[in-house]
């Protein structure tokens, strides 16, 4: 166990400087003159260039790269070229936004996902399993932010329920972990549908029901809680991938997350800005998935990582 | 198989193709989510190629009565049948001519998602050592990098065009497949088959390409159909976004960007464009996983 997490540890490191590559790279390319950006469409052709070299963008490539690793060492992020601040005070800003409407989103999946599954689970190939599998389907290809605009219109606007976008406590939130909970219920309701169908079929749960269990206790006391494990791992993924910002929900209902900076920064050019939240978001994924592996092999002890 | 012409006549060959052609078809009676699914699609391409034939109006032309008299779009008419936007455009010819968007995109992104993360998986799989761990991490580098934001920061280095979108979504989406094909010759490649393949002193590609692809061919079309969801929701998430499709080419993406504007008097500028994204992506999920009961019947629903 130990050894298996120092070797994924090492080769998230691994990863996690391939991804310093890929975005350093990639706004390496972006054509937009930082320089230029900052000082403005009137600023003098000199005064541009004397930014730049204090900047260091006239250095070649591997130097800046290595510059920028240093500093990232540090905590230092950069400064945004719009809004003239450090990048990390944004960032931190903005996380306990995006945090909330993770929560909101992910909590909605499992309301809506988790009783569907258990209940098309017990009714296998049965006409209301068919009609809620086929629901959920639609479900699934449901454009995100189509759905969330929908909703809008008619709980926002026309029945005036909820409010039109903003962040704020729950009335806010109603709306967005919603649209995204009917999207993205369907994956729960599948993966614990097809999980209980699995453990339905071992001989341990014969067993319970041959010594005369009900089927209530067979499947709440049996079969459910083992066949949460796999649902368990898709959910603590899930709830990573959520926390670094719904970008598609954030730009629909107004919230200003780190998604919906991410998304402002691209529109601006604002390159420390971009690098410094995909590099979060990446560096969270990852933490977050390696966590999810460990607590997956603890919870269920037949798995062994030698 | 190599030998099928040297000990059959050519009719006993086409008679067993035959049957064995009405044998997929009956079995695949049984999978009705297939054909829905191709219906819908086959449909869709239909639209999309006699898209000039179908559109009662020039998409992009901006109608001068496409407007009411205080300048906002119309409701659905029988000149207009799904209304007018904001720009007195009919939405019917616009949500017509974005199926051409929408499924160029899905289909041919797809196509350089599944090559590269064919070739990848199947290096990863074969070679092994260290060949397998440097793909892999490419391939996890890729994978840690949200899809959207990461297509959203390509398309604003390469500039927002048709062309990059595709390019931006097929060389960013391939990790999953690489994964999945990866994990399949991981199994194929101990079997005893490609053993005797080996023993009989076939070449790697040889190997590679003949004995151990076919054989991963049913996972890869199952997940390239979930691809094509994938991809044609990023584009219009893109497109959404304003960093996709630009008007006044119509995509559905950059149709409900453009009836965020008015969806609170004319909500009909929204409900079209998404409608059609909602039936085509259904499309080709319902493929999917119709595909997949098909090829495995063991597992009636999977997983993502």
């Amino acid at each position: 166990m130990g050894a298996y997490i120092v070797r994924q540890l090492a080769s998230k490191v691994v990863v996690l400087l391939g991804i310093t590559i890929v975005t350093f790279i990639l706004i390496d390319a972006i054509p937009a003159d930082p320089a230029r950006l900052i000082l403005g469409q009137h600023a003098s052709e000199a005064a541009v260039k004397a930014l730049r070299i204090q900047l260091g963008l006239n250095l070649p490539l591997p130097i800046r790269y290595l510059r920028y690793l240093g500093s990232l060492l540090h905590g230092n992020l950069g400064y945004s070229y719009v809004f003239n601040m450090p990048v990390t005070t944004m960032i931190l800003q903005r996380m306990g936004a995006s945090a909330w409407l993770a929560l909101g989103c992910w909590i909605a999946e499992i309301i809506i996902g988790i009783p569907l599954g258990i209940f098309t689970a017990r009714r296998a190939h049965g006409p209301l399993d068919y009609f809620i599998s086929a629901l959920a389907l639609v479900g699934i290809s449901l454009p995100v932010f189509w759905l969330g605009l929908i909703l809008l219109y008619w709980l926002g606007y026309i029945h005036q329920i909820f409010p039109l976008g903003g962040i704020g406590g729950i009335r806010y939130l109603v709306l967005p972990a919603l649209t995204y909970g009917i999207t993205g219920a369907a994956y729960y309701q599948r993966l614990l549908r097809s999980s209980m169908l699995e453990v339905m079929g071992l001989d341990y749960v014969r067993t319970a029901r041959a010594k005369g269990a009900s089927d209530n206790r067979v499947v709440w006391r049996h079969v459910v809680r083992n066949a949460l494990i796999p649902v368990m791992t898709y959910a603590g993924i899930d709830i990573g991938y959520l926390m670094t910002g719904v970008v598609l929900i954030e730009a629909t209902f107004n919230w200003n997350g780190l998604g919906l900076m991410a998304y402002t920064a691209i529109s601006n050019d604002d390159v420390p800005v971009i690098m410094g939240t995909v590099l979060l978001i990446a560096v969270f994924v990852v933490v977050f998935t390696l966590l999810v592996d460990i607590v997956y092999s603890i919870l269920d002890p037949r798995i062994r990582y030698d | 198989m190599v030998n099928h012409q040297t000990t059959m006549s050519n009719s006993d060959y086409e008679m067993a193709r035959r049957s064995a052609l009405k044998s997929v078809l009956r079995h695949i009676r049984h999978f009705p989510m297939i054909y829905v699914g191709g219906l819908i699609v086959l449909l869709l391409a239909i639209v999309a190629v006699f898209a000039p034939l179908l559109a009662p109006h020039n998409p992009n032309f901006p109608f001068q009565n496409g407007l009411t008299l205080d300048g906002s779009p119309k409701p659905p008419s029988h000149e207009f049948p799904f209304g007018t936007d904001e720009n007195g455009r009919d939405i019917l010819s616009r949500v017509i001519y974005g199926t051409r968007v929408s499924l160029t995109v899905g289909i041919v992104s797809t196509i350089i998602n599944l090559v590269i993360g064919v070739l990848v998986g199947m290096l990863a799989g074969y070679y092994g050592r260290w060949i397998d761990s440097a793909l892999m991490m490419v391939t996890e580098t890729i994978l840690a990098i949200p899809f959207l934001l990461f297509c959203m920061a390509l398309v604003a280095v390469l500039g927002a065009s048709f062309m990059n979108v595709l390019l931006a979504i097929g060389l960013l989406g391939w990790g999953v497949m690489a994964r999945i094909v990866r994990g399949q010759v991981l199994a194929i490649k101990e079997m005893e088959y490609v053993q005797a393949a080996r023993a009989l002193g076939a070449s790697h590609l040889r190997i590679m390409f003949r004995s151990i692809l076919p054989n991963v061919f049913g996972p890869v079309i199952v997940f390239s159909m979930l691809n094509v969801c994938n991809n044609i929701l990023a584009e219009a998430g893109l497109s959404y976004l304003g960093i996709g499709i630009q008007q006044p080419t119509a995509s559905w993406g950059n149709m409900i960007q453009e009836g965020v504007n008015t969806y609170q008097f004319a909500p009909w500028t929204l409900w079209f464009p998404g409608l059609a994204l909602m039936i085509a992506v259904l499309g080709f999920n319902l493929l999917g996983d119709g595909f997949r009961d098909w090829l495995d019947p063991q597992s009636r629903v999977g997983t993502r």
